[in-house]
């Protein structure tokens, strides 16, 4: 916020996990990495202290929350925390495949958060128009369908479901489920 | 490519590095370098490139200084300038650090698996003084007699055929004098019009 307060022409501040390095096989440990979106140039941040502060910490902080990095691992996930005027949404996405999970909360209300995941179902196209219908005024019983989070996904709390067009799911779940360490419980998966 | 074009290159790095040196002056020395993060037991992966400060500052210090972020953000533009060897495919890589300080500058090129290193150092402003310099083992199965390393210190280019690792185009090095590290190890120090720095210069 201090560096969209020093310099008016960004417009949002992302910090993220890249993988510089893909063998075949499996990807090496993440780099965090700040990026500023907006019509400023880079060179305008220079004048902006909390632009290198940032840059300079944002491991540290990033690296507190929890997401699977570990190379040897069956999967890896991919972080953003994009902060702009008006909110903030954390999002983890798994580096080869179509699930994410999302945070997102306004600076106006920061204790009011909006949790989702997004991701596609075990059989896919496999649902009836009925069962679709079901689903959305229901959505707690999608999730028994869902591939990637199959088994754990009822501890969640979904509240609302959108089926998109490519045929992923947007669930939104209960601000008081506890989102992030989700990777826990994929580890059978 | 010769050595004065990337040297050349360079410039814009070492007139920020001096712009952050007078603007902190807790600063000692900016450091430049591309070097290896990760290794898998088999090959280096890409290298990284960071800029280091040494002196009694604190990091915090540098971040009213512009020019402190701008070497940051651009320290790589400047340093893949060099001819240095970074394939993980290749033999052999070699890792690169640049250090300026208030009097001058040191370019190294370190190879990573050898006990190998090439040097250019100058001072400021420009290349005023400009030295080059190569750290150099004798070969293996090689033995210098006490005569020899005698000779090799006040005649070093009669010697230096026996001490390269590498063996290809040590005639167009010019060695001017030599210091014995110890035993095994000289640093040689060659002709400025020697050209130090060209890719492969010192591998087969």
């Amino acid at each position: 916020m201090e560096v969209l307060r020093g310099s008016p022409r960004t417009e949002r501040a992302v910090g993220q996990t890249i993988y510089a390095y893909h063998d075949g096989y499996h990807h090496a440990a993440p780099q965090y990495e700040v990026l500023f979106e907006g019509a400023h140039v880079d060179e305008d941040l220079d004048m902006v202290p909390a632009a290198r502060r940032l840059e300079r910490t944002a491991e540290l902080y990033l690296s507190k929350v929890p997401l699977t990095t570990d190379p040897g691992y069956v999967y890896q996930e991919r972080l953003f925390l994009s902060i702009g005027r008006d909110g903030v949404y954390l999002t983890i996405e798994w580096t080869s495949e179509p699930y994410q999970r999302r945070i997102a909360w306004t600076h106006a209300d920061p204790h009011r958060v909006r949790k989702s995941v997004e991701t596609r179902l075990a059989d896919q196209g496999g649902l009836t128009a009925h069962q679709r219908t079901v689903f959305r005024k229901e959505p707690a019983r999608l999730l028994e369908k869902l591939v990637v989070i199959d088994d754990h996904l009822p501890m969640f709390k979904p509240i609302d479901a959108a089926e998109r067009d490519d045929g992923t799911w947007l669930i939104e779940l209960d601000p008081l489920a506890d989102i992030l360490p989700l990777h826990d419980h994929l580890e059978e998966f | 490519m010769p050595d004065s074009e990337y040297l050349t290159g360079l410039q814009p790095f070492v007139e920020k590095a001096l712009e952050i040196l007078r603007c902190t002056p807790s600063v000692d020395r900016v450091v430049g370098r591309f070097a290896f993060a990760d290794f898998d037991g088999n090959s280096h992966t890409s290298p990284e490139c960071s800029v280091l400060y040494e002196g009694t500052h604190a990091d915090e210090d540098l971040d009213t200084v512009p020019a402190a972020r701008r070497l940051e953000r651009t320290a790589a533009s400047y340093l893949s300038m060099v001819p240095f060897n970074i394939d993980p495919a290749c033999g052999y890589q070699e890792t690169l650090s640049l250090s300026i300080d208030r009097t001058g500058a040191a370019l190294k090129i370190h190879c990573v698996d050898a006990p190998y290193e090439r040097t250019i150092s100058w001072s400021h402003p420009g290349f005023a003084q400009l030295r080059k310099f190569i750290k150099v083992v004798v070969r293996k199965g090689v033995e210098l007699t006490a005569h020899q390393k005698m000779e090799m210190l006040t005649n070093p280019a009669r010697h230096f055929e026996k001490l390269l690792i590498p063996y290809a185009h040590r005639k167009l090095l010019k060695p001017i004098a030599a210091k014995a590290m110890d035993d095994n190890t000289y640093i040689v120090e060659l002709s400025p019009s020697t050209k130090l720095l060209s890719k492969n210069t010192y591998h087969i």
